[in-house]
């Protein structure tokens, strides 16, 4: 078989896996939190004991056990969080595990052998292990992404350290600064982007969003529908991707229609679906372009106090105070002595961020927002009656499978197609192995990235992180949340402009050439699939755009051919 | 703003923050905003108030009315 028939049997199949992905797969249903590591043998353990335990009550508990006892983190005293080095974790378990100090206790979990995240309390924050967050940290963290919090403020507490969080907007009659004054919306936030693998505190959904905090409500947490709707146009205005409403109230056809206006545009509109426990949403939530969600308790079930009904299209952890550690923990103000405090609090408003965060995810992977909600709906995990029903809409938040389900069916077949291709033009012109094997690994990951190694256990924007990024997207990513779903960078520029100025140099002509081959194929794939939508979703745009990157990445491969003939 | 009458229990949760709320026979809940002593939870109560302005929070129980007056039935 000769080189030319090679190529064209890998183009071949460069173009039916491209195909594939158009005629789309079966929907995988994620699955649920691991059990947690069976103890044996020496080790840590970690004891969540009665959160009003006094320091004699303490000691005596210490004392009962033989063990030595340290806080989890120096804040976690409130929580009373302590781990101890033991030399039989089932022995100690079994014996205290029924003693009336301890509420809980557990080895502890290391999610990766390299100790991630490393937030301390993480280990309370049963939620987002419920949800499978840390595949989101490891698929871009939501970088790129920017998300408004409607509420009472946002706060920079210490554990929101480091996020970008920008200073906000505030629509309170006599308050100028959208800063927090009474807690809630620093919790939102904090579920939203909460500083994560940062050796403090908790974590958060998507710690690398943009926040844009709105104060709409005021020190007392109530506000008005009037001066929600102006927010939420604000936001619209302003570029943000998502709005995040952990609010609610009667049935306000100016709020309503101001939350559906924005999700006409492009916005993807968050809302909590109320905390009456009866039948029937208020607005916003009631907004037929509104993404309603109800709450879950710890045990994945509806929480008693979810409102339920028509619109609810989705649910998430929003916690059950009732149930020891059954609550949301974040990090937020504590208006008693000015400080921060580790919270642990309950209500669809809980649940609402965990979308938000979801989103900013799926968003910040490269895929539109109507996109990343049919992912997010389609990986939910179905509760209650079989498929979807007005207590859990399409299910119960599966982050880890949502992005699983970005990767399987929109990454790898996009990385395939560019490697495929590449390689086959490489071949086709009867290049080196050395020189089509780097036209074909660039025109992968210029493709799709080289998402496996999200799998590895690197830290969100650290190490070989951004790899895992196709470049178009990360290129959109290095000038700020916003521009990555904009259409400068859906487009040839890049490659183009990569091609004409490197592309007639001998040593680096194959790289470029299979990076503006991939390009193609990333331009190509997001046209035929809807993944990607700049300029309202054109996909002549795309097409257009793919055709360039094809040439150029042809022109370039074909002057070096022809400066070896010569 | 017209007054509101209202008979019911009271109740007490929290959504991020203390919520007083009343639950009337008919399975309705008004949320309470104003002075309400902590001694009435638990306790059926009359109510006279007014709808408030502030309508929208994140207690998200239903509607939230101004008290003016409360006071024990039982």
């Amino acid at each position: 078989m000769t080189h030319k028939s090679i190529a064209a049997l890998l183009a071949a199949g460069a173009l039916a896996t491209l195909w594939s992905t158009r005629v789309g797969t079966p929907i995988q249903v994620g699955q649920g939190a691991g059990e947690a590591a069976q103890a044996s043998g020496s080790g840590v353990l970690v004891f969540d004991l009665k959160d009003d335990i006094d320091d004699d009550a303490l000691a005596a508990f210490a004392a009962r056990h033989g063990l030595t006892l340290g806080l989890s983190d120096p804040s976690s005293r409130d929580e009373a969080l302590f781990r101890a080095d033991v030399s039989d974790r089932a022995a100690v378990i079994a014996a205290t595990r029924d003693d009336p100090a301890v509420e809980l206790v557990e080895p502890v979990v290391r999610m990766q052998a390299l100790g991630y995240p490393d937030d301390p309390l993480f280990e309370k924050q049963w939620n987002l292990t419920q949800i499978g967050a840390e595949r989101g940290w490891r698929a871009g963290a939501g970088r790129g992404v920017t998300v408004a919090v409607l509420d009472t403020g946002v706060s920079p507490v210490e554990d929101l350290a480091g996020i970008d969080l920008t200073e906000g907007h505030a629509f309170v009659p006599g308050v100028d600064s959208a800063l927090d004054d009474h807690g809630h919306g620093t919790h939102v936030a904090g579920t939203i982007a909460q500083a994560t693998h940062n050796g403090k505190g908790v974590a958060g959904v998507a710690p690398r969003v943009r926040v844009v905090p709105y104060k709409v409500l005021a020190a007392r947490g109530g506000g008005s529908s009037d001066r929600i709707a102006a927010a939420i146009d604000h936001a619209v205005d302003a570029g943000v991707d998502i709005i995040n409403l952990s609010l609610g109230g009667p049935p306000s056809a100016v709020l309503t229609k101001a939350a559906d206006a924005a999700a006409e545009a492009g916005v993807l509109v968050v809302a909590a679906a109320g905390n009456s426990g009866g039948r029937g949403l208020g607005s916003p939530a009631d907004g037929h372009l509104v993404i309603a969600v109800g709450a879950t308790g710890p045990d994945g079930t509806k929480a008693p106090y979810s409102t339920f009904g028509t619109g609810v299209e989705i649910a998430a952890p929003g916690g059950d105070t009732r149930k020891e550690g059954g609550g949301i923990l974040q990090d937020t103000i504590n208006p008693a002595d000015g400080g921060h405090a580790y919270k642990a609090f309950q209500g669809t408003s809980m649940a609402a961020p965990h979308v938000s965060g979801a989103l900013a995810v799926l968003l910040g992977m490269g895929i539109a927002p109507g996109a990343a909600v049919d992912v997010l709906f389609r990986s939910a995990i179905d509760v209650g009656d079989d498929g979807f029903d007005e207590v859990y809409g399409h299910g119960r938040i599966d982050l880890g499978a949502a992005v699983d389900r970005v990767v399987w069916h929109d990454r790898l077949p996009r990385f395939v197609a560019g490697l495929l291709l590449a390689a086959a033009l490489g071949l086709g012109l009867g290049f080196a192995p050395g020189r089509w094997l780097v036209m074909a690994l660039m025109g992968g990951w210029a493709a799709g990235g080289l998402f496996f190694l999200g799998w590895l256990p690197i830290s969100p924007g650290g190490g070989l992180a951004w790899l895992t990024l196709d470049p178009l997207r990360l290129a959109g990513g290095l000038f700020g949340p916003g521009w990555t779903h904009s259409a400068v960078f859906a487009a040839a520029w890049i490659p183009a402009g990569v091609a004409f100025v490197f592309g007639l140099n001998k040593r680096l002509a194959p790289w470029v050439s299979g990076f503006a081959l991939g390009c193609g194929v990333s331009l190509l794939s997001g046209g035929l699939d809807g993944t990607l939508a700049p300029l309202g979703g054109s996909s002549v745009w795309l097409f257009a755009h793919s055709a360039v990157c094809v040439l150029g990445a042809v022109a370039v491969a074909g002057a070096l051919r022809m400066d070896y003939s010569a | 703003m017209s007054a509101l009458d209202l008979e019911g229990t009271v109740a007490r949760d929290d959504f991020g923050g203390p919520v007083l709320m009343l639950r009337t026979a008919g399975g309705q809940t008004w949320q309470l905003e104003g002075d309400v002593p902590p001694s009435l939870i638990g306790r059926r109560v009359r109510v006279r108030g007014a709808e408030a302005e502030a309508q929208f929070g994140f207690a998200m129980v239903g509607p939230v009315i101004a008290v003016q007056r409360i006071e024990a039935l039982d």
